[in-house]
């Protein structure tokens, strides 16, 4: 009995380890299956301005959202949402030194970061109030989503061949988990809402950066396609 | 019980464990970055050639910069900064202290009675100051020979470490002369300054 135990255990332990490498296939199993699966569906696609709430440097994003909308009945859908967020502007100041004679001994440069990311997510939507027609407020909740962030850095305004950047970033391209949740209106074809994401859960390496992954607060609006019915 | 004394054994041993924080600068190939977060790292190009502190293993951990005080007879007494590095054709010298790394001194000219608090009035500052000259000198393994010139140092900021048994943390830029035949060039260093790594008072 004893021996079953610590095997079963043994077998626990192994499952807990290798779990992050199962999640990625399941969670798109997982979404596929849920897709194909559903009785009825309602497409949307949605773009408007992310804000970053984890930086200090202001970057803005323009988002392109689109989601798929699968109701188990009026006040609960499943929810799956592709996004993707193209880079607008992320500056920070950064400072170089020089020890070479006929130079100021220090300059401030500007540093650009831009941050694009991807994400694929699986979630639910509720349904808070039903209004007349077809008008209803709504509440989305992502415990799930597979995402890639990609940071480009570049630093602008100095001379880089007698000057040192003090601290410098690096390029940085990760995959990872996030959760999110938000909310919104639908007011017949035609939907505004708002999302916020946590930051990618993901290993940044050892090397210390000026930036964190990107948490995206997005305001969109978009239209929802009228949806299908299987039989 | 022996397993637990192993478990907990085991577990020092990880967090005594020491990492090699060089991280390359993309602009000057084979240096390391120029940062001020305490990464124990100082590089140049010296003859055109990377030289860069080295870093033993994970227990021994990294070569340290030593501040050496050492008064003088004349006006000023004299700082001695020292740090360890090593070409990367050079072996490793396994078998002994850190501190038979071969090492690149500046000798900084400094008012008699100079303490802790003065060195770290010495943040923003370029070294050498009107009407002196800082000394660089390359030392080779021991008993091998030393050369030396004319250098400058950049100690762009110095501060008090938080952490219990480190002093000074330092970041800056320094470069030399030697005979005009040996140029150092682009160096840059992130130090924490230990205790038992400098004298001052």
């Amino acid at each position: 009995m004893n021996r079953q135990q610590n095997k079963s255990s043994a077998t626990e332990f192994k499952l807990v380890l290798s779990t992050p490498v199962m999640f990625k296939p399941l969670l798109l199993c997982l979404t596929l299956a849920t897709v194909l699966s559903a009785r009825s569906q309602q497409a949307g696609i949605s773009t408007g301005i992310s804000f970053d709430v984890n930086n200090r440097f202001g970057a803005r994003q323009v988002p392109l959202s689109l989601v798929l909308v699968s109701p188990f009945n009026t006040d609960l859908s499943l929810l799956v949402k592709a996004d993707g967020a193209l880079p607008v502007s992320g500056r920070r100041d950064a400072e170089a030194y020089t020890l070479q004679s006929g130079f100021n001994p220090s300059v401030r440069l500007n540093e650009t970061i831009r941050t694009t990311w991807l994400g694929l997510s699986l979630g639910l939507r509720f349904g808070l109030k039903h209004f007349s027609g077809r008008n209803y407020l709504f509440a989305d909740m992502i415990p799930l989503g597979l995402g890639s962030q990609s940071v480009k850095v570049k630093y602008e305004g100095y001379d880089n061949v007698n000057y040192e950047v003090l601290n410098p970033d690096n390029d940085l391209r990760r995959v990872g988990y996030f959760a999110g949740a938000g909310g919104g209106f639908v007011s017949g074809p035609f939907v505004a809402q708002v999302h916020i994401h946590t930051p990618l859960v993901a290993a940044k390496g050892d090397y210390k950066l000026n930036y964190k992954f990107v948490a995206p607060m997005s305001i969109t609006i978009g239209y929802l396609m009228p949806g299908r019915t299987k039989k | 019980m022996n397993r637990y004394i192993a478990i907990i054994a085991f577990a020092f041993t990880l967090v005594s464990c020491q990492r090699d924080r060089f991280f390359e600068d993309e602009d000057d190939p084979g240096l390391s970055r120029l940062t001020s977060y305490s990464y124990d790292v100082c590089s140049a190009y010296v003859a055109g050639r990377p030289w860069v502190r080295p870093f033993f293993n994970v227990l021994r951990g990294e070569a340290r910069v030593h501040l050496q005080l050492r008064p003088d007879a004349g006006i000023y007494d004299t700082l001695d900064i020292e740090f360890p590095g090593r070409f990367e054709t050079e072996p490793l010298p396994g078998s002994v202290p850190w501190q038979s790394a071969t090492t690149m001194t500046f000798a900084v000219p400094v008012a008699k009675g100079f303490t802790g608090e003065k060195f770290l009035a010495m943040a923003g500052q370029q070294f050498p100051a009107p009407n002196t000259q800082v000394l660089v000198s390359l030392h080779g393994e021991p008993g091998q020979g030393v050369v030396t010139g004319s250098g400058r140092l950049y100690l762009i900021s110095i501060r008090r470490s938080q952490a219990a048994g480190q002093e000074f943390v330092c970041t800056g830029l320094f470069d030399g002369n030697i005979g005009d035949s040996i140029l150092v060039t682009k160096g840059r260093f992130d130090y924490r300054i230990r205790e038992d790594d400098h004298n001052l008072q």
